[in-house]
């Protein structure tokens, strides 16, 4: 067995990282002088060759970091920058929010989850500590699966994933009962999930809506399945009573 | 990299998480179509189908009879030139999605009239296909039909013209049910045909059986040779359609650019391997005589396997019907474009509120296109005639599409900012050689006494110019250039561009 080499490989030593370096330059660029910066003004403002210029630029284009304006000369950044950030970038909950999901918490003694939709993606913003939820990324891809997934859904059914994974036995993986399933959860304006990601839970989750009526976020109540369809009224009542607060602290009034 | 400009992207990104987050509203409806659901294959699966390399496989293998070795060489010849359009399509492919395809880039270049042109070149040389396709395809299964016995061979014309509208029926409904459906059906039937069609000449070469023990001598006269590199160029043609599906494929701008490219290359290179098979299979059986590509659909074969003529029919059906089924893809959304223009009707430019096609082009054109062919049939012509002159229209239409866009590309590229001299030099060298091979190929057609149909495609295009003089005597600022804009999702959260637009 030979021993690894010291150095990174040739290949790697050479042009490729100096390509992403200018490829993260080129991003800067369009940061600092603001949508509409053409390809060229970006090749004179770096002294890149225009050449390389318009292959980063177009590169960045397919990978949806730039987006091209409608004039087809512009460019600006693509909302895909945002997952430059990473995971780290965990989005800052309004004042009063985590608040009002602990108080909750310890108010129905019932695992308590609170999740952002933001640009069509499913966001676990805080879940329950003391009762972790499902994985935000399996949440996420797996939208049928779940009940704050369901709320999504029933708006966007254009992010159906192709094929529906089946977890349980209980999980909807044919597409005309989901269909069905999300006509209800319209209708009623709250989602179920009952053992359907996991055998051994349920969850009752409810829209928590702009002033627009747009989705922004869903709160769930997470339990045994068998108990989910018999909560009490009481505790519905309380978990409609915090819909309303989020609402109001989501989507401030403008004025 | 210094501070400054890191921090700007930094407070970009912080920007953005910092907005309220946005209401979900319904996904935006910008074009009406199905956006940015396709994923890669489909869409190279569009364009390889419209290419149909199957019968241009079995085309290739029979050139190898009348030219032998030098098959090659002009087979490789042809494949350049194709890639020299792809890849000056994919210049534009990189930089927009567009469902009317070439039409719509030739608008980003030159002017509206020469857009229009190119529009109504683009539309007849894929009706054409469609027609054509659609009536070798039940020509080639009324045959099987009547070999198994199950329909008279009196009853065998009229069996064709049923079949046709059969097929048709069934193109339409696949057209018009979504995207989804009709390009995963194209795949299927694309890879089946051309699995068959390399399996059945892999086998003929090394069985040895269906070649002619004859000696051709390879005809190399100037004529013999350009007239092979039309047939090797009009095998290739039709890749372009993949650009049809852009708006309706998931990262168009890294998807399209490349089967734009790859298209042509891979076409061309089964072409090649079947010529290549061929001389293989000739070599190894009879130290260098020709081999009869005719053979190989005949009884040879059926000495290997009785079964392989019926599966290689059956392969080429399926190749004719995922070739039409990709023309009419294609044509119905340059026709969509062109009603969302207010150049032609508006109502084309309607789509279905739940499939997200363009429906009524599809049900407006698509019978227009197989009603047509099987009204001349009616009247007395031979479909053999029927066939070659839907052939020639849509080979005259593919080839003026393809000088107007390398043309076009530079103009382009110059129009906003981004022109290169590679791109100059690209887009002069594939217009001139395009404009060579369009020119070879008149040349051919007028001296096979198909002059008329020279007419014919001129006399279609100039009604089509004198309907644009009237649009815009009407309206005189139409604007040509529908494309699939930027919305304010793909956009990052407050870099918009409010301040300068």
């Amino acid at each position: 067995m030979t021993k690894p080499p010291r150095h990174p490989p040739a290949e790697l030593a050479g042009r490729q990282p100096a390509a992403v370096v200018s490829a993260l330059t080129v991003l800067e660029e369009v940061a600092r002088a603001g949508p509409g910066v053409t390809a060229k003004e970006i090749s004179t403002a770096l002294g890149l060759p225009p050449a390389t210029t318009y292959r980063l630029v177009n590169l960045l284009v397919a990978e949806e970091y730039l987006v091209r304006l409608a004039d087809l000369r512009g460019f600006a950044l693509g909302r895909k920058v945002v997952e430059l950030a990473g995971a780290a970038a965990r989005e800052a909950l309004p004042p009063g929010v985590p608040e009002a999901v602990t108080a909750l918490r310890t108010r129905v003694r019932l695992a308590v989850h609170l999740v952002r939709y933001r640009d069509g993606r499913l966001r676990l913003v805080d879940p329950d500590p003391d009762h972790p939820p499902s994985a935000e990324a399996l949440l996420a891809r797996h939208l049928h699966a779940s009940a704050v997934g369901k709320l999504l859904l029933a708006e966007r059914r254009d992010l159906l994933p192709v094929s529906l994974a089946r977890f349980t036995p209980a999980t909807i993986t044919r597409p005309d009962l989901l269909d069905l399933e999300l006509a209800g959860v319209r209708s009623e304006q709250a989602a179920r999930q009952l053992g359907e990601l996991r055998r051994d839970r349920g969850c009752l989750a409810f829209p928590v809506r702009g002033r627009a009526g747009g989705l922004l976020a869903g709160l769930a109540v997470s339990t045994s399945p068998d108990r989910v369809g018999r909560l009490d009224r009481a505790v519905l009542r309380l978990v409609g009573r915090c819909v309303d607060e989020l609402a109001d602290l989501l989507a401030p009034d403008p004025t | 990299m210094n501070g400054d400009t890191v921090s700007a992207l930094d407070d970009a990104i912080a920007g953005a998480l910092a907005r309220p987050a946005r209401p979900l509203g319904p996904p935006p409806s910008g074009t009406g179509l199905d956006r940015r659901r396709l994923s890669a294959l489909p869409v190279a699966a569009q364009a390889v189908a419209n290419v149909a390399p199957s019968p241009g496989m079995m085309a290739a293998s029979g050139m190898v009879a009348w030219l032998g070795v030098a098959a090659v060489p002009v087979y490789l010849l042809a494949t350049l030139a194709m890639v020299l359009v792809g890849s000056c399509v994919a210049q534009f492919a990189r930089r927009m999605a567009a469902a009317g395809s070439l039409y719509t880039f030739v608008a980003k270049g030159l002017t509206p009239r020469t857009a229009f042109l190119t529009g109504c070149a683009l539309l007849l040389a894929y009706l054409s296909l469609v027609g054509m396709c659609l009536l070798g395809a039940s020509r080639r299964l009324a045959m099987l039909l009547a070999d198994a016995g199950l329909v008279s061979v009196a009853e065998r014309e009229r069996t064709v013209l049923l079949l046709t509208v059969l097929l048709g029926t069934i193109l339409t409904t696949c057209v018009v049910r979504g995207i989804q459906i009709s390009a995963m059906v194209t795949l299927a039937l694309e890879a089946a045909s051309v699995c068959v069609v390399l399996t059945a000449l892999a086998v003929t070469a090394y069985s040895g059986v269906g070649i002619d023990d004859t000696l051709a001598a390879p005809d190399l006269t100037a004529s013999a040779v350009t007239g092979a590199l039309m047939i090797a160029i009009t095998g290739l043609v039709g890749f372009e359609s993949g650009c049809a599906l852009s708006v309706e494929t998931r990262r168009p701008y890294a998807v399209v650019p490349r089967v734009m490219f790859w298209t042509p290359a891979v076409c061309g290179a089964l072409m090649l391997a079947a010529a290549g098979l061929h001389i293989y299979g000739f070599s190894r059986h009879h130290g260098g005589s020709a081999v009869d590509g005719s053979a190989l659909a005949g009884p040879a074969v059926a000495e290997v396997t009785p079964l392989l003529p019926v599966l290689l029919q059956l392969g080429l059906v399926s190749s004719l019907f995922a070739c039409a089924m990709a023309s009419a893809n294609a044509g119905v959304r340059v026709l969509f474009s062109m009603g969302r223009e207010q150049v032609t009707p508006p109502v084309f430019g309607r789509t279905h509120p739940r499939y997200r096609t363009p429906y009524v082009a599809a049900v407006t054109v698509i019978p227009a296109a197989v009603l047509t062919p099987a009204a001349l049939w009616l009247a007395g012509l031979p479909i053999r005639s029927i066939s070659t002159a839907l052939s020639v229209l849509a080979t005259q239409g593919f080839l003026l599409t393809y000088v107007l866009v390398c043309l076009a590309m530079p103009v382009f590229l110059r129009r906003i900012g981004e022109h290169t001299r590679w791109a100059s030099v690209a887009g002069l060298l594939g217009a001139v050689l395009l404009a060579a091979v369009f020119t070879g190929f008149w040349m051919e057609t007028v001296r096979d006494g198909r002059a008329v149909l020279v007419a014919v495609f001129a006399g279609l295009l100039a009604l089509g110019l004198l309907w644009f003089g009237r649009v815009r005597r009407r309206v005189p600022d139409v604007a040509i250039g529908f494309f699939d804009e930027a919305t304010v999702e793909d956009i990052l959260p407050g870099a918009s561009p409010v301040r300068r637009g």
